[in-house]
């Protein structure tokens, strides 16, 4: 027997089919939820932490969704719109505002969570909700380093001639551009200055990172000996291969981010509330904190020991207008890209 | 129940490789609407994207960029391939011959990734080529030999210089060795014999391997990202970040699609080359 050209289009016809059946989302569960977040130390974390205890309270099976990047995530929930069958997403201010204006998102109902009170009351609103804050500094290498590093300005010191590695413009989602223009006497709607100062920073920049792993490796296998700007998650994974490496909160003040978590369209919206409601309360708060080398958002945690050490108390902090950047990301990427890295 | 399986073997045998097709079909086809649309999330069919790709002088920059990247890897492997596939075939010892395809087959079994990583422990800050320059106190300070335009045109030549030699090997082995020595005997100096004989002979396998290794250089996303340092810009980079880093699909997607078309000509243009070469040399 043998197939003619007909028959093979019918197949390939069928085939095409059976894959796009393959994208419809499945039928929601009463009695679970899926999670998009990251893996690798913090899917060990949030697992310890939030899911396992979740469900030993609850009943409510968890199960997470790796993310290599939320922008990654944020353009694939937009292929898969409409097809979305995650229930809860855990990402930045940037992508949510984006997911939000693509209409991924489900509403939060505020009123439903208990432990909201103990949370700063701008990170609790029906978009998102804040589940751990990053601070971020300078990780440099004291025995490479001629000097000890205090301030922002350091970085432009000629002595770091090659040195450096800094973020990409996407990197950190423009937090380091934001930076750069508060610096320079702008902000988040006119970094004009801080564009002029990233190109007194160039020579001392050898490598622009567009990922966490990457700037580790490099600070760890000697490629470079400063990360111009890093979260403090960073240092504690480096520091375990590393230990000369120290990690700074240079003046006048260290951009303080957060993560938040999101309801996704379609999801299960009584699973995803209660699963909120569990995780910001204050012990799943201090046990995340503890494992990552994050600042907890529940305002009656405690203070993991080894932070107090690296961001100690009364350090100045700054957030950037992650809502102002949003928007702006692409068009400073771009400028970043044609300016600074080329 | 033998006649009704003997019915369907052909279309089991063929399905699994027809899901691939058509889930590839898929793929191809979602970019191409998503290249239409807008904005990163907008919903109206335009060609905007492609226009902001073609009007903005910064985009523009990636594509010939790339091209010229993969010339300049293309014209290197070539340049160092070829004394090697030749080597292989007519100087060297069968022995000799095996551990030459040996170490190619090492190359090609070995994970990419690795191998770039490879170079950045031979050339990096840290390397063995700084540490040894350091050693000998012939550098004030370490060479800058990654995380650059060179770091990546190393890496490119590394990464096809087996593809160019292997296409090469195939048609060197199939030269006639007594045109060569006929030549010799009439007299003709060795550096004659290979332009005039040796060379024309192998257009097919340099027409071959400029085609794969041009492709694959042209197309290249580790090595630049790897090897790069951020700052040497390809194609391939630029659509991660505009469609991973950025959300943005339709810009990424139009420029991949721009880069598959520039990929197509690219084959065409060689293959019309090698078309009309050999009708000439057939005459």
């Amino acid at each position: 027997m043998t197939i003619n050209r007909r028959d093979l289009i019918k197949a390939a016809a069928a085939g095409t089919t059976l894959g796009w059946l393959g994208q419809t989302p499945a039928l929601a569960q009463d009695k679970s939820i899926k999670i998009i977040s990251w893996g690798g130390s913090y899917g060990e974390a949030m697992r310890s932490a939030w899911m396992d205890p979740f469900t030993a309270a609850s009943g409510i099976r968890s199960e997470l969704r790796l993310q290599s990047g939320m922008m990654e995530t944020l353009a694939s929930l937009r292929a898969n719109k409409g097809r979305i069958d995650d229930d809860l997403w855990v990402t930045g201010v940037t992508p949510t505002v984006l997911a939000k204006q693509d209409g991924l998102l489900e509403p939060i109902p505020v009123g439903q969570l208990k432990n909201a009170g103990q949370l700063p009351a701008e990170m609790v609103n029906e978009t998102y909700v804040g589940v751990w804050r990053l601070p971020f500094g300078i990780i440099y290498n004291p025995e490479t380093v001629p000097f000890e590093i205090t301030k922002w300005t350091d970085l432009f010191d000629e002595r770091l001639k090659g040195k450096l590695t800094a973020p990409q413009g996407s990197g950190y989602n423009g937090r380091f551009i934001a930076l750069l223009a508060w610096l320079a006497g702008g902000d988040e709607n006119n970094v004009d200055p801080g564009f002029e100062l990233a190109k007194k920073l160039t020579p001392n920049v050898s490598i622009f990172t567009s990922a966490d792993p990457e700037q580790v490796r490099l600070l760890s296998s000697g490629e470079v000996d400063v990360a111009a700007f890093a979260p403090v998650g960073n240092y504690i994974s480096l520091r375990k291969s590393a230990p000369q490496y120290r990690f700074v909160c240079p003046k006048p003040y260290i951009p303080m981010s957060f993560n938040n978590i999101v309801i996704l369209k379609g999801a299960n919206v009584a699973a995803a509330t209660a699963f909120i409601d569990f995780i910001i309360s204050k012990e799943p708060q201090e046990k995340i904190a503890e494992m990552l080398g994050f600042l907890p958002m529940n305002e009656q945690a405690e203070l993991p020991a080894a932070l107090r050490e690296l961001v100690p108390p009364g350090t100045e902090v700054r957030y950037p207008d992650e809502v102002a950047i949003a928007d702006k990301l692409t068009a400073w990427a771009d400028r970043w890209q044609q300016e600074i890295q080329r | 129940m033998i006649v009704m399986l003997r019915k369907i073997a052909p279309y089991l045998l063929v399905a699994p490789a027809l899901l691939l097709i058509a889930s590839l079909v898929m793929g191809l086809s979602s970019l191409l609407g998503w290249s239409f649309l807008d904005g990163a999330s907008g919903n109206v069919a335009s060609f905007a994207q492609y226009e902001s790709l073609l009007a903005n002088g910064s985009y523009r920059h990636y594509f010939s960029y790339s091209l010229w990247l993969a010339v300049i890897s293309t014209a290197i492997a070539l340049v160092l391939g070829f004394p090697v596939a030749y080597y292989m075939e007519v100087v060297a010892s069968p022995k000799q011959r095996k551990i030459i395809f040996a170490s190619l087959l090492g190359i090609f079994l070995s994970d990419y990734v690795l191998r770039m990583f490879g170079l950045i422990l031979i050339l990096g800050r840290s390397g063995m080529v700084n540490r040894v320059a350091g050693w000998l106190g012939i550098a004030d300070g370490p060479w800058k030999l990654m995380y650059n335009e060179f770091g990546v045109m190393v890496g490119l030549v590394a990464g096809i210089l087996p593809f160019m030699i292997l296409s090469l090997n195939g048609v060197v082995a199939r030269l006639d060795k007594r045109l060569r020595e006929a030549a010799a005997l009439l007299g003709s100096p060795p550096w004659r014999t290979f332009v005039s004989i040796t060379l024309p002979l192998c257009i097919p396998g340099i027409l071959a391997g400029t085609m794969l290794s041009f492709l694959l250089s042209l197309n290249s996303f580790v090595t630049p990202m790897l090897l790069g340092g951020g700052r040497v810009d390809m194609v391939a980079v630029f659509i991660f970040d505009q469609a991973i880093n950025l959300a943005n699909l339709p810009l990424g997607s139009a420029a991949a699609l721009i880069l598959f078309l520039l990929s197509a000509a690219v084959i065409i243009m060689l293959n019309v080359l090698g078309d009309r070469y050999l009708k000439r040399f057939q005459r």
